[in-house]
């Protein structure tokens, strides 16, 4: 499933464009609901499509997210006079400006993203933990989670709700190939070194918070080192994201000396 | 009307016809390979190539809007992410997805962080990168044209020479290594051919346009045949008249971008296709359920599950329903009357690591 943040990502599009052509506005908060609503459409349609049609998982995403992406490129166009929905921010996110935009929380002045993804962590943090178990049982083996009475369907279904929702809060700020990047490589990193679920998911959030710090750093210095000026801090995560999977891939099949085989 | 007479509609809806042509022959075969996400995976991974090939040939005094230059460095940097996925998928023990996950991400990442870089230099002009990722296609222009024709023509003549390696590699790559094919060599070319319509595409059409080419013709021509040689055809067909439609419209009518058109008119090809399999189907079933017909394909075990067990056909009551052998899904298989699968022409290859009920299936030990 590890395409399906590429997609939902990529599909949420329509969801942005309808919200803004309803409401008239791009508060925030419509916004957010009409991208979380598609995301999670995206994961049914792929569902639909698998299962009428005669394709694998992966084309069928690839069919349900191109055609709402381009749904929703001719949403934003039709309405393009008078909008203001810059297609580079998405893709980019302006990661940079966050400082400048901020809210009053408790007295003191917060950037208004750092509140919206804290609550999306605590969100995350909590489904993880309380759903672990069936989580766990579900990924592992959903015929043995169904029979023992739990709803995989359901799981599999709040999970992709999961990804959409992190999906659609973090564009703003990281955009949307940085959001693929953390959903995708940190799990993969961990998933080099360990078996064990609970380990995997600790390893894999510090991967993520490693390279975050790294990236940023290595945003403002790369680019120095060359005689240039800095250059765009997700990018820059994503490429630092996938250079400890390199660095972990070769530490792994040199000590093994044969990658760890299931 | 639709003014074929002018010479820039001419070209715009030649060359993106010609595209789709190209994008539906290779898509069949990627779709069969279980790799329709790559081109996803290596238009997003051409990026860094564009930007470090404008920076070099800034540096060596150019303009860096040489396009031959940039589109070489799509093309390396195409190849060096079909690279890494290949690399990813045999080192670790990561699956194939991931690994297209990876390099589509890191890949792109890398390529935001030059064109960063590209932006703030100063000097050079990096305004037209941009095009790259939306594409330009109601601005083709007689040139793009001409590249893309030769690209196709490159393309289609390389999958009809290599026709039957590919369709062995499609349905059986262990056997045709077993038959002492060069099952490594022979996939390379098939993803260059993927880079190469990447490449052509990405500058004509921009990024999520090609990809959609590469998918949806061939996962609709899907539902019309179960022969590859047909399936390519139709593939090709749907293609190119979707890029014909979906061109026309948007020089048509006001205010429609062209790859969108494009990509909604093979939507539409897609879901007639769909409904209308799955019409037929209920009608020469009878009351047995389309999506069950639909689904199963050839004579095998329930579609589902496709463990590969071959079932005879039975005959009498028990031809209605039965358990599948080998998933515990309770899904029914439903025996079909029809061709019986013989090892060419059925589309259904046995699929060892899943099962589209939900359901994974443990290997058999």
């Amino acid at each position: 499933m590890s395409m399906m943040g590429d997609a939902i990502s990529h599909a949420v599009l329509p969801g942005l464009a309808v919200a803004f052509l309803v409401t008239g506005s791009r508060a925030s908060v419509p916004m957010f609901l009409g991208a979380a609503v598609v995301g999670v459409l995206t994961a049914l349609f792929t569902e639909w499509v698998r299962g009428l049609g005669k394709v694998d998982e992966g084309a069928s995403m690839g069919v349900v997210f191109t055609s709402l992406f381009a749904l929703g490129l001719l949403l934003v166009v039709q309405a393009a006079d008078h909008v203001d929905l810059d297609p580079g921010c998405v893709l980019y996110g302006a990661i940079e400006l966050t400082p400048l935009d901020t809210v009053t929380l408790a007295g003191r002045e917060v950037p208004r993203v750092v509140v919206m993804l804290g609550v999306v962590f605590l969100l995350n943090l909590t489904c993880v933990l309380v759903l672990y178990k069936e989580l766990q049982i579900s990924s592992f083996d959903p015929a043995l989670a169904t029979t023992l009475g739990i709803n995989a369907r359901g799981l599999h279904f709040l999970l992709m709700t999961l990804v959409a929702v992190t999906a659609v809060a973090s564009f703003e700020t990281v955009g949307n190939i940085l959001v693929v990047a953390m959903l995708v490589v940190p799990a993969a990193t961990a998933f080099l070194l360990t078996r064990r679920l609970s380990v995997l998911l600790v390893l894999a959030v510090g991967f993520g918070v490693g390279s975050a710090v790294v990236g940023h750093v290595a945003a403002l210095a790369v680019p120095a080192a060359f005689g240039y000026a800095s250059t765009n801090t997700a990018g820059m995560m994503a490429l630092t994201s996938g250079v400890g999977l390199l660095v972990v891939m070769v530490v792994t099949l040199l000590r093994r000396g044969q990658p760890l085989r299931d | 009307m639709l003014r074929l007479q002018d010479y820039n509609t001419r070209v715009v809806v030649l060359g993106t016809t010609l595209l789709g042509l190209a994008a539906g022959v290779v898509g069949s075969f990627t779709l069969l390979r279980k790799r329709a996400l790559m081109g996803d995976a290596l238009s997003h991974a051409m990026l860094p190539g564009i930007g470090l090939a404008f920076m070099i040939s800034v540096a060596a005094g150019g303009t860096g809007k040489s396009l031959p230059v940039l589109l070489t460095g799509a093309t390396l940097s195409g190849l060096l992410g079909l690279g890494t996925v290949l690399a990813v998928r045999h080192f670790t023990r990561l699956k194939e997805d991931t690994a297209l996950g990876i390099v589509l991400s890191v890949y792109f990442g890398a390529g935001v962080a030059v064109l960063g870089v590209v932006q703030r230099m100063g000097e050079g002009h990096s305004a037209g990168l941009e095009s790259f990722i939306y594409g330009k296609a109601a601005s083709l222009v007689a040139a793009d044209t001409a590249v893309i024709a030769v690209a196709s023509a490159l393309v289609i003549g390389v999958s009809a020479l290599l026709f039957k390696e590919f369709r062995l590699l499609c349905f059986d790559a262990g056997y045709a290594a077993t038959q002492g094919w060069p099952v490594v060599r022979l996939d390379l070319v098939m993803m260059s051919l993927v880079v190469v319509v990447t490449v052509i595409g990405l500058q004509a059409v921009g990024l999520v346009l090609i990809i959609a080419l590469l998918i949806i013709p061939a996962a609709a021509a899907r539902f019309w045949t179960e022969r590859l040689r047909t399936l390519t055809w139709i593939a090709a067909g749907m293609g190119a008249a979707s890029c014909a439609i979906g061109a026309a419209a948007s020089a048509l009518l006001p205010n429609l971008p062209s790859g969108a058109m494009i990509v909604l008119v093979s939507t539409g090809l897609f879901l007639l296709s769909l409904l209308g399999v799955a019409n037929a189907a209920r009608f020469s079933a009878g009351n047995a359920g389309a999506r069950s017909i639909a689904r199963s394909a050839g004579n095998m075990c329930c579609a589902p599950c496709t463990s590969g067990v071959k079932r005879r056909r039975p005959a009498g009551p028990e031809r209605r329903r039965s358990r599948c052998p080998r998933c515990p899904s309770r899904r029914s298989w439903l025996a079909v009357r029809g061709r019986p699968a013989s090892s060419a022409g059925n589309l259904t290859a046995p699929r060892r690591t899943g099962c589209s009920s939900g359901v994974p299936i443990k290997p058999w030990r």
